[in-house]
């Protein structure tokens, strides 16, 4: 921080004028402490407190050349009779003093040996998120963020430098695969929303193994070190955050209106495969005289509304030599474009950090975080929407709702959604989160240069969730009887205590050797206790959940329904862990990292593994040689190689387990029994999963730094890897967990920072920009086979793949090879799949890997503008090269709920379908007697890339003179617009839908002549979920 | 610091909350494993999925109109070890666990006669499922003891081999089992009775297979009748009236050998309010049922679009859905051989009017709890208003009739040569009144194995011995029962009861097959019927035209699911039956 000052000194040369000006940053405030010089000559002068400098000017000087760290050195042309200067310096993308977070400590940017990506708070607040997670959406290369839910405050699924692990679902995958995120040192587990982002100073990833191996068994995934906000040393200084905006749905499902549905429906009997002519699902007479008056309702459009977004944040900072402090207190608000849905989160943060003596210095951090989320109806609410059908009318004719408009079909107990407004008291859903996050530590300077500090961290939660759904209610279609309304009450309890105790030697000697050590001792314990019970037949609405004794009948949430509702767990991690940092003269780095980690989760004599790494590092630019080199300002070679775990195995997973059930044998009570079935064999081997990456990286810097970089290649080999490896079944239990795959990653990521336009009256455009390739194979399977079908994986393909027939169009009528097709025998307008062994018949032999959901880069685009007062960023991002699955285009009848083109039952997409007059190849005919068609899961794979603005900001500071007079130090407001467009889709093109980015997992179909689910079932896929949504937000930052 | 002791502590697991194997070993867990089981096949018998298997593609069921997976299983078009999976893993995963009740059940401490039953018990129920993956599946894999740890090969046992396995614990368990039930086993769980049943039908089954002993149809016989006539002993008998087998009052009655228990309780009965189906779930009723509901008042008027197209011309629905009528699937309609020839007779014999529903009464919409009644209180047609509760709405008489007495009745007439994938007679026996909201399902038990039964493993086995007296013999119990009805005279029931009676020389294969119908029609069975007796290509041919155009000769066998063969990483790859 201080290295600037050290280039201060007064000139003592004679002078024959004074060049004087002002420094200011991109945003207009004072520069205090900038180095201003001139290009050849000796001396130097700094800027004061209000960005002022004077600096004595010999006759010949022409270029003023002002630095200041973080900046990027600016150079200005002078006259002898300049005074009067305004030069304005743009920020630096890549400041190699700047701190980084590593871990047990921080570094140097020059010294960082592994591959490190860094956030700060100030991107983050580009596109204000209830989600931090979400904002980090390409921001930084290799790691990939998805979502994966809809709904207000809904996680994401992040991945960093691809996935290692197998398994075949995807709740176990997301604990395998999720990197590791530690806040202010304290590992930090649970729901993400909880951290309010206005409480986030910056954001650090850990890439490579040698980064994260001090993270030992929870390293493999990369790990994210989150840092807070901490008080700062001088006068209290107050800031309120402010913005408020409003959500839109990013757009409808597409789906028939009245003529068309009834149309298909008409369809769907005339092309009935068995019973030609006759359907199931015929229209109703209310829907028939909706033909008649032109009724097509949007159900859709009824129910979405705008959705409103508030967030407040103000903070309390400062202190002196001996005590610093900060406080903050946030608000949010949001409400959904779902009715009543709406998301509020209180927090609290309180630091203080205070040095007693010389030798002790002791400090909290505490985050308290109170949340209520309303989601009532659930997330499913449009795929609901979808299937209603478009001839019935939202209101009778004498204006009253029409509770039943499918009144006269198969699915005539569906209730108005209008419920979800005029009943809202009966549906209710309310979560209840109470979190206080803490972390204190205590250091003791034992020695000058010997550090002893201890951190104890206890992060609590405690989730209340009730809902109700009386009956009557869109959300529970039992129209026959009030004993059936059901209500639910949750009580989950987690707790994690961490506590470390860290010894850290730094000590420089002969001034060119740097040592750092650090010894860890640390353990770990994470409770968890969980309770639900449901009550049915409540004896009025407005009990709703807060009387369970009132209801008909009470009982636990069954395993089979919700295998953590009802639960227990513990787990335990010993860890102990050395560092060597060694740096030789600024040039030669070297990290040498040992954690040797103990987990309760595995099974005796095998619950501990020792992780090593090794990283050097050599700072080129450092070299004499390369004094004399104009073309680099920063070159630096990077090497790494080390050995990471994952324990994300379950608790008592080495036990086995019976499932539980119960059974009444007859009638009476007496009669009663629990019911047991082996399900899950015990593993008494099970031990760690292990991965070894070597990483190459490079960071430069070219044109004075206006161009910066980062390239890393690297090549992890994951092994051991947890499997729940499907048996045959008739082994008698169908799966296990063991230490069974392998699986290998190799990347390429490339990060670049620019300054395209600096000009010196204020004009700045600066671009980010990083892409990532990660090509992930499984190189081993259980007993050394080579494919494992079930799983869907296949040795030396992703384990991402998706395995299934192929579509090859749509039998037309009068096809030859049709009749060549002897089982199944096919008509025409099915779903024509490809005979690979060309026997006639589709059978399981005529599956073969058809795609893949792992994305072939992913990438992200952030530029910059400023000018004078005002700045603006555009971040966009982009998955491009895979496949997404969409239930609701290929659902069967099971998983995916309502199919597509279930017998012409439901409305549903609005998609190209196959007729006698439409010889389309995209989706088969409508058929009255097929619960799904033939070979339907074919239907649900689409290409699913797509380039996105994430977010634009646009914001405009005030001069802070005209602010002076009000107390106010700075004054910035800004306008953001998040979601704004999709530049490209093929999804949306096709008209699959609005969003292409996930919004669950799963739900795929079974592959038709095949049960097989493998890939698409673990991954994230876009559902007929809660509808993406477009937020425009309008703020405003003020500090006092 | 903390101090080694609370560090070593931190890695131990302590599980509060699962059950682990071991727990088997405890009376409390051998008792848990067989209910387990029990549990298990709680979830085949009754659910949709497990039922279709054993209607459908046979000559009593031709594809309703919303026959599931593409009426797949219907016509056989389209069958491979893909498409059908279900059930193997759940019975292999019961043969495990019986294995390890077998096992761990002589160490846990129950007292010896205790122990006994329970063993009883569990080897019944391993004799169970080694008997339906035999008959479905040909050659299995056969495990007797308890695995516990994990491997990734399997092969395929010879026939005989479980065949003999199942002979062997069957044989134990007819003495080891208690004669009548006993606690804590208590409904209609194996008992004496119903081991010597399975034991009797297990030589009938091996007789008629590849790998027949000699004196298998003779043992059949004298199981089968010695049971017959120590019906006493062990509590079970016919009902009189044939109505009486599936009165809900006699779910556990005297002609339930085996149950498959359904509660109302969420908990023990796995019940679910409103469930579509799914584990535990009984959907039974709904499988037969028509959509009523599309039947409109318009309609009626002609006759002619009745077959194919309802709710045809408008006009408002002429019944509403309740618990009385029932939640409609439409999945299999009755094949013309049903009435045709099964139930040509149907004065004499009283099985046909007490199989189906033929009328529907006028009803209203019940909603809101009570019996608030909302949009309009019952349905008019151009022949008059029908009164809710009173008037007919749909009749299907049985026979064809005239346009003046179609005229002269206020409701619709649905005649026989209007039956149609949407429009048939219902199946009425599992009807369950007991339900509070008319989409959820029954809770009343699935009968596994009815006494009505025994009487024809007798008349089989005795045929297949070419005794044709007795056969005969055990035949005319049943259908003397049949012509039963309490609302005739004794002198009438007497003559009706002499009447039905056949002579030997009347009974073929056929003439048994066709009594089988009568007597079990819908109760989900007729594909094993049909294949044990090898008649299954033979009478689709004969009786299901939508399924002889794709059926063939290997379709007696059902393909092992591709899973398992899947699955098989290890070893030598597990053959699959042969045509798929």
């Amino acid at each position: 921080m201080l290295i600037s000052f050290n280039l201060l000194s007064l000139s003592l040369f004679a002078q024959t004028t004074t060049i004087k000006g002002t420094v200011v940053d991109e945003k207009g405030m004072a520069v205090i402490g900038a180095t201003v010089k001139l290009k050849g000559h000796p001396g130097a002068t700094g800027t004061d407190v209000n960005g002022k400098f004077s600096i004595a000017a010999p006759q010949n000087a022409t270029t003023l050349v002002v630095s200041y760290l973080g900046y990027i050195t600016q150079e200005v042309a002078v006259k002898s009779n300049s005074n009067n200067l305004k030069i304005t310096l743009a920020p630096s993308p890549n400041n190699l003093n700047e701190v980084v977070v590593v871990g047990y400590g921080t570094q140097r940017k020059r010294d960082v040996t592994g591959a490190i990506a860094t956030v700060s708070g100030a991107t983050l607040a580009m596109a204000p998120s209830t989600n931090v997670i979400d904002q980090l959406k390409g921001q930084a290369a290799g790691v990939d963020i998805v979502s994966n839910g809809s709904g207000l405050g809904s996680p994401d699924q992040i991945r960093i430098r691809g996935s290692r692990s197998l398994s075949t679902s995807s709740s176990a995958l997301n604990s395998l695969d999720q990197p590791l995120i530690v806040v202010d040192g304290i590992p930090f587990g649970g729901n993400i929303n909880d951290l309010d982002q206005d409480n986030i100073q910056s954001l650090d990833i850990l890439k490579d193994a040698s980064a994260t191996a001090i993270y030992g068994s929870r390293g493999s995934n990369g790990v994210i070190l989150i840092t807070t906000k901490r008080g700062t040393k001088g006068k209290a200084t107050v800031s309120y955050n402010m913005y408020y905006g409003n959500s839109n749905i990013l757009g409808e499902l597409k789906v028939f209106n009245g003529p068309e549905y009834a149309q298909f429906k008409a369809y769907s009997a005339q092309l009935n495969t068995l019973n030609p002519g006759s359907s199931g699902y015929p229209l109703t007479p209310a829907e028939q005289a909706g033909v008649q008056n032109g009724t097509s309702t949007d159900w859709q459009k009824l129910i979405y509304q705008t959705g409103h977004n508030l967030n407040q944040n103000i903070t309390l900072s400062g202190g002196d030599d001996n005590t610093q402090y900060g406080m903050a207190a946030g608000y949010l608000y949001q409400t959904g474009t779902i009715p009543n849905q709406n998301f509020t989160r209180y927090s609290l943060r309180t630091t203080i950090d205070r040095k007693i003596n010389d030798v002790v210095k002791v400090g909290i951090n505490s985050l308290t975080t109170l949340s209520y989320n309303n989601n009532p109806g659930g997330t499913g609410i449009t795929s609901g929407l979808m299937r209603l059908s478009p001839l019935t009318s939202q209101y009778n004719a004498d204006g009253s709702l029409n509770l039943l408009p499918q009144a006269g079909s198969t699915d005539a107990s569906t209730v108005n959604p209008l419920t979800l407004k005029t009943d809202a008291s009966a549906i209710y859903s309310n979560t209840r989160e109470l979190r206080t996050f803490n972390s204190l530590y205590g250091e003791v300077n034992i020695l000058k240069d010997l550090k002893y500090r201890i951190n104890v961290g206890l992060d609590f939660t405690q989730v209340n969730g009730g809902n109700y759904t009386g009956a009557y209610t869109y959300a529970n279609s039992n129209i026959t009887n009030l004993s059936q309304a059901t209500a639910q009450v949750t009580n989950d309890e987690a707790y994690t205590y961490t506590i470390e105790n860290l010894l850290t030697y730094d000590k420089v000697f002969a001034q060119k050797h740097h040592l750092t050590v650090t010894a860890l001792f640390s353990s770990q314990k994470d409770h968890t206790q969980n309770s639900q019970f449901n009550g049915i037949g409540l004896p009025a609405d407005y009990i709703q959940d807060k009387n369970l004794s009132l209801a008909g009948t009470i009982n636990a949430t069954s395993a089979a329904v919700n295998p953590t509702a009802n639960y227990f767990a513990e787990r335990g991690l010993l860890s102990e862990m050395g560092r060597v940092n060694y740096g030789y003269d600024d040039r030669y780095l070297i990290t040498a990292t040992v954690r040797r980690d103990g987990a309760s989760v595995l099974a005796p004599g095998h619950q501990y593994l020792t992780y090593p790494a090794v990283a050097l590092g050599w700072n080129i630019i450092n070299e004499q040689w390369m004094k004399n080199n104009t073309t680099f300002d920063n070159l630096k070679l990077r090497a790494s190689y080390g050995v990471t775990g994952n324990q994300g195995s379950a608790p008592y997973q080495t036990l086995g387990a019976l499932s539980t059930n119960y059974y009444n044998f007859g009638t009476t009570t007496q009669g009663q029994s629990a019911a047991y079935t082996v399900t899950t064999l015990a593993n008494t081997n099970l031990t760690w999963q292990s991965t070894g990456e070597f990483n190459l990286g490079l960071d430069f810097g070219v044109l004075k730094n206006r161009l910066t970089g980062t390239i890393d290649v690297y090549n992890q080999d994951t092994k051991n890897i947890l499997v729940s490896n499907i048996l045959p079944a008739s082994n008698g239990a169908t799966s296990q967990i063991s230490n069974l795959g392998k699986t290998n990653d190799k990347g390429l990521e490339i990060t670049l920072s620019s300054i395209n336009i600096h000009t010196n009256d204020g004009f700045t455009w600066s671009t980010d920009f990083n892409i990532a390739f990660d090509r992930n194979k499984v190189t081993g399977l259980p007993n050394g086979s080579l494919i494992d079908i079930p799983d869907g994986w296949f040795v030396g393909y992703p384990s991402t793949v998706i395995y299934d027939y192929k579509k090859i169009g749509i039998w037309q009528t009068g096809d030859p090879a049709l009749a060549k097709q002897t089982s199944p025998v096919q008509v025409p307008g099915q779903i024509r799949v490809e005979d690979v062994n060309g026997d006639g018949k589709i059978t399981p032999a005529d599956e073969q890997i058809i795609g893949n959901f792992q994305p072939q880069y992913t990438a992200g685009l952030t530029n910059r503008f400023s000018y004078k007062r005002f700045d603006l960023s555009i971040s966009m991002y982009a998955r491009m090269g895979m496949m997404v699955e969409v239930p609701y285009l290929g659902a069967d009848n099971g998983t995916g709920g309502y199919s597509f083109f279930e017998q012409g039952r439901n409305n549903q997409l609005k998609v190209d379908y196959w007729t006698p007059t439409n010889p389309t190849n995209a989706f088969p005919k409508p058929d009255a007697s097929a619960s799904a068609p033939l070979y339907g899961s074919t239907l649900g794979y689409v290409d699913g890339s797509f380039i996105k603005v994430r977010a634009i900001n646009l914001g405009y500071s005030f001069q802070p003179k005209l602010l002076a007079k009000a107390g106010i130090s700075s004054l910035r407001v800004y306008l953001t617009a998040e979601n704004p467009f999709i530049i490209y889709s093929p999804f949306v093109k096709n008209g699959y839908g609005p969003d292409p980015e996930g919004n669950g997992y799963g739900g795929g179909a079974n592959a038709q002549g095949s049960s097989y689910l493998g890939a698409p079932s673990r991954q994230v896929s876009v559902n007929a979920n809660d509808p993406s949504v477009r937020n425009f937000n309008i703020g405003l930052s003020v500090k006092f | 610091m903390l101090s080694v002791t609370s560090c070593k502590k931190i890695l131990e697991e302590n599980p509060k909350s699962i059950i682990v194997p071991s727990f088997l070993g405890t009376p409390g867990g051998i008792e848990g494993g067989i209910a387990g089981v029990y549990n298990d096949l709680r979830s085949s018998y009754g659910t949709e999925g497990f039922e279709l298997t054993q209607y459908a593609g046979t000559d009593e069921n031709l594809a309703g109109v919303s026959a599931q997976s593409n009426g797949m299983f219907s016509t056989y078009n389209g069958i491979n070890g893909g498409t059908f999976s279900g059930f193997w893993g759940t019975w292999y995963q019961d043969i495990n666990t019986l294995n390890g009740v077998l096992k761990y059940g002589p160490s846990s401490g129950l007292p010896a006669a205790t122990l006994n039953q329970y063993l009883g018990q569990a080897k019944f129920l391993r004799a169970f499922c080694y008997y339906y993956l035999v008959t479905t599946y040909g050659a299995v894999p056969l495990h007797t003891t308890f695995i516990t740890q994990a491997t990734t090969s399997d092969t395929r046992a010879p026939i005989a081999s479980v065949y003999n396995q199942i002979i062997q614990d069957l044989t134990d368990a007819s003495t080891e089992l208690p004669a009548q039930v006993t606690s804590p086993f208590l409904g209609k769980t194996a008992t004496q009775s119903a081991a010597l049943f399975m034991l009797a039908k297990t030589y009938l089954t091996r007789g008629w297979s590849s790998v027949a002993q000699a004196n298998d149809f003779s043992q059949a016989a004298t199981i089968a009748s010695t049971l017959i006539t120590n019906k006493a002993t062990y509590g079970v008998d016919l009902w009189q009236n044939y109505a009486d087998a599936f009165a809900m009052a006699n779910d556990y009655g005297k002609e339930a050998l085996l149950v498959s228990d359904h509660d109302n309780n969420t908990i023990y009965g796995d019940y679910t309010a409103g469930a579509s189906g799914g584990n535990g779930q009984n959907v039974l009723p709904n499988l037969f049922r028509w959509n009523y509901v599309t039947m409109t008042s318009a309609a009626s008027d002609n006759e002619e679009t009745i077959p194919v197209v309802l709710n045809a011309g408008g006009g408002t629905s002429m019944m509403f859905r309740d618990v009385a009528n029932g939640r409609p699937y439409s999945r299999a309609m009755p094949s013309p051989y049903v009435f045709n020839q099964v139930f040509a007779e149907r004065v004499k014999d009283t099985r046909y009017n007490k199989t189906f529903q033929l009328a529907w009464i006028a009803n209203t919409t019940p909603t809101g709890g009570s019996n608030t009644v909302i949009g309009s209180p019952s349905v008019t047609t151009p022949r008059g208003k029908l009164i809710c509760g009173v008037d007919t709405a749909i009749w299907m008489p049985g026979y064809e009739v005239t346009d003046a007495q179609r005229a002269s009745f206020k409701g619709v007439i649905v005649t026989p040569s209007q039956y149609s994938p949407v429009v048939f007679p219902t199946t009425k026996k599992f009807d369950d009144l007991t339900r509070t909201g008319a989409n959820d399902p029954s809770t009343r038990p699935r009968c596994i194995i009815r006494f009505a039964e025994a009487y024809f493993v007798a008349a089989e086995a005795y045929f297949k011995l070419g005794d044709n007296t007795n056969a005969a013999k055990y035949l005319n119990v049943i259908r003397e029962r049949a012509a039963y009805d309490p609302s005739k005279s004794g002198t009438q029931n007497a003559s009706d009861a002499a009447a039905m009676d056949i002579a030997p020389g009347q009974v073929t294969l056929d003439f048994i097959l066709d009594e089988y119908s009568r007597e079990f029609y819908n109760e989900p069975r007729r594909w094993n019927d049909l294949v044990r007796t090898q008649s299954l290509l033979r009478r689709v041919a004969m009786y299901n035209p939508q399924a002889n155009q794709y059926i063939q000769a290997f379709d007696v066998l059902r393909p092992i699911p591709q899973d398992e063969l899947n699955a098989i990483l290890s070893g030598p790859p597990m053959p699959q039956n042969p045509g798929y």
